[in-house]
């Protein structure tokens, strides 16, 4: 494969990680964010870009945006249950200790949950720019202060002054539709 | 904790994943890099454990006569997996290392994402179906260090405004000195007391301190028409009414226990900037541009209306405008109105901005900036509420935005004193 940048890179494998590599980062994220560390994530990253290039190469170019997102998931399914398993004591599967495991989720929490997701990101999609960007990349991307404005062209105390505004604001709408913040 | 609301966006379905992807920062070039470089580490490791295999496998179904392989190829899979478990070993200890090792504001290799860092316990997995509870370890943080680095900046500005929040305890230490001479007959500087933040605010403004001369008057036209909207439509000046001229209304006014009828009176009112509704509400859509949507009726938020005549009822659900348009002339309901000499206690809240006192411009882009302005305490000095008198300047931090090519205010954020110092401090500099 042509690799222009003499770095052993195919280009290839560099124009699929730039078209869909933040697709593939907000899947591992989204699942991984409570779970593992950044380390991990990256980790799981390079693992599913790895399982792109390789189905690329069994069934062309095309495979990776019908399966990017599939490999994505699964994996970080994969790590999120490797990661949480290292709390969780094993059980053998015919001891009567397993039988007492049971789903607490029911599917009205399911329901309930992706509805409060739902809400959450309309109103801080309510708050306009750049307070919704600030928003999520500060509080749920954990990212600093001055990387976002690198990002926004704006300061870091800007940043910071929009963040916590953009916050009060988020609690108060929140609050009005009944949802503890 | 602020980052429990968030946990709310994971598990995400795809139409939210496809939202959170909106948000989703672009890597650096230097994580781009190395995301990449570990990808193509696996995807190579990979491909070498494949052929080991593929290898073996045809060599045992070559023919009858029994073949021995070199010892090299026999070693080579062998040699691949040493190779790769060499490599995972070395990524752990530095991985390992790296834990230990909190990245903070000044690394030269900060993250361009960072995972969640608190202690957590959540029942998760909901698409899965069963529960899980995770236990997460935090470990040192950016956020926690640009806490401190942020306490760190605001420890510095305590220091130069010595403690914060009042006017009396406050203090900017732009010391002015002033010469004597000493017993040897040199000068020496002796310094005066140090200069209040209001009196830096009044010394600024004589000196005429100005800032970006081209987005301060930007800034002045847009706040004058804000000025000019919020009396029309919010608070009404006393001295404009003509109580010669009035009529009355029914209102079924909500109340704590339910809807209750009353007579409300409209009063002819003679605003010096506008004389129709259809002007107030051009003026409106053109300065506030966040919710143009809004202004479509001229109602939301701004109460301005053109149907209410005498006799008119209003109920409890209906929009219920302060000024409104009747027989081609202006009339507002008094009971707001600033100024009021049968009311001295308590003036309605409303605007002035002091045009002529520091304004403090911050770009962000091309399209948008921001202004650090001060506007009137209409309640300083009133003894009823002790809370609204701390200081004779309320503190405006007001956004604008470009919109379809012309500047209109998006917000007006009522700060804090605090919050204003550290900006004047931030403008005018430390003194030495």
């Amino acid at each position: 494969m042509k690799d222009s940048t003499n770095t052993g890179i195919p280009e290839l494998h560099r124009q699929l990680m730039d078209q869909y590599g933040r697709y593939v980062y907000t899947i591992i994220y989204n699942k991984l964010r409570s779970t593992g560390t950044k380390e991990d994530i990256e980790e799981c990253f390079s693992d599913v870009f790895a399982d792109i290039f390789t189905a690329v190469d069994r069934e062309g170019a095309a495979a990776a945006q019908k399966l990017a997102g599939t490999i994505a998931k699964r994996r970080a399914i994969d790590y999120y249950r490797r990661l949480s398993g290292r709390n969780l004591r094993s059980a053998d599967i015919s001891s009567e200790e397993f039988e007492g495991i049971r789903s607490d989720i029911s599917v009205e929490e399911i329901s309930e949950t992706n509805e409060l997701r739902s809400i959450m990101l309309g109103l801080i999609r309510s708050l306009g720019e750049p307070d919704s960007t600030i928003l999520i990349q500060k509080y749920y991307y954990d990212r600093r202060s001055a990387d976002i404005a690198e990002a926004l062209s704006m300061s870091a105390a800007a940043v910071r002054l929009r963040s916590s505004r953009a916050l009060k604001k988020l609690r108060s709408l929140l609050a009005e539709k009944g949802i503890a913040g | 904790m602020k980052k429990d609301i968030f946990n709310r966006l994971e598990n995400a379905g795809e139409d939210d994943m496809m939202e959170l992807m909106k948000f989703t920062p672009e890597f650096d070039s230097e994580t781009a890099e190395r995301l990449l470089d570990r990808s193509e580490q696996k995807y190579r490791a990979r491909k070498k454990d494949e052929a080991g295999i593929r290898d073996e496998y045809e060599t045992e179904i070559s023919g009858v006569e029994t073949y021995r392989r070199p010892v090299w190829s026999r070693a080579l899979p062998v040699a691949a997996s040493l190779v790769l478990l060499a490599g995972v070993a070395a990524l752990t200890g530095n991985l390992l290392r790296d834990r230990n090792d909190p990245v903070g504001p000044d690394d030269p290799n900060p993250p361009v994402i960072a995972a969640s860092t608190e202690d957590t316990t959540s029942p998760t997995a909901a698409a899965e179906g069963t529960t899980e509870a995770t236990d997460v370890t935090g470990t040192g943080t950016s956020a926690e260090t640009e806490e401190t680095a942020t306490a760190a900046a605001e420890t510095v500005v305590t220091a130069v405004g010595q403690g914060s929040g009042t006017a009396a305890s406050a203090a900017v230490q732009t010391v002015t000195a002033a010469e004597t001479t000493k017993a040897d007959g040199t000068s020496a500087v002796t310094p005066s007391a140090p200069e209040t933040p209001e009196e830096m605010i009044d010394r600024l403004g004589r000196e005429g301190y100005i800032e970006d001369p081209e987005y301060t008057a930007i800034a002045k036209d847009l706040l004058t028409r804000y000025e000019n909207i919020y009396r029309v439509c919010c608070s009404p000046e006393y001295s404009y009414f003509d109580f010669s001229d009035s009529f009355d209304v029914t209102y079924n006014e909500p109340g704590m226990d339910g809807p209750a009828e009353r007579t409300v009176t409209f009063v002819r009112y003679n605003d010096p900037d506008f004389s129709s509704y259809a002007e107030i509400h051009d003026c409106l859509y053109k300065t506030l541009v966040k919710d143009q949507d809004i202004y479509e009726n001229g109602i939301g938020e701004w109460g301005i209306g053109n149907n209410i005549a005498p006799g008119s009822y209003i109920d409890c659900n209906d929009p219920f405008p302060r000024t409104t348009e009747y027989n081609g002339k202006l009339y507002a309901n008094p009971e707001h109105c600033r100024n009021n000499p049968e009311n001295v206690e308590y003036n309605p809240p409303y605007t002035e901005f002091y045009l002529d006192k520091p304004m403090f411009i911050e770009h962000e882009d091309d399209g948008s900036f921001s202004v650090w302005v001060l506007s009137k305490n209409c309640n300083y000095g009133q003894t009823s509420i002790p809370e609204l008198n701390e200081h004779p300047y309320c503190f405006n931090h007001v956004y604008f935005i470009k919109h379809n090519g012309a500047w209109g205010v998006y917000e007006n954020w009522v700060a804090t004193f605090d919050e204003y110092v550290n900006a004047m401090t931030e403008h005018i500099g430390i003194p030495e």
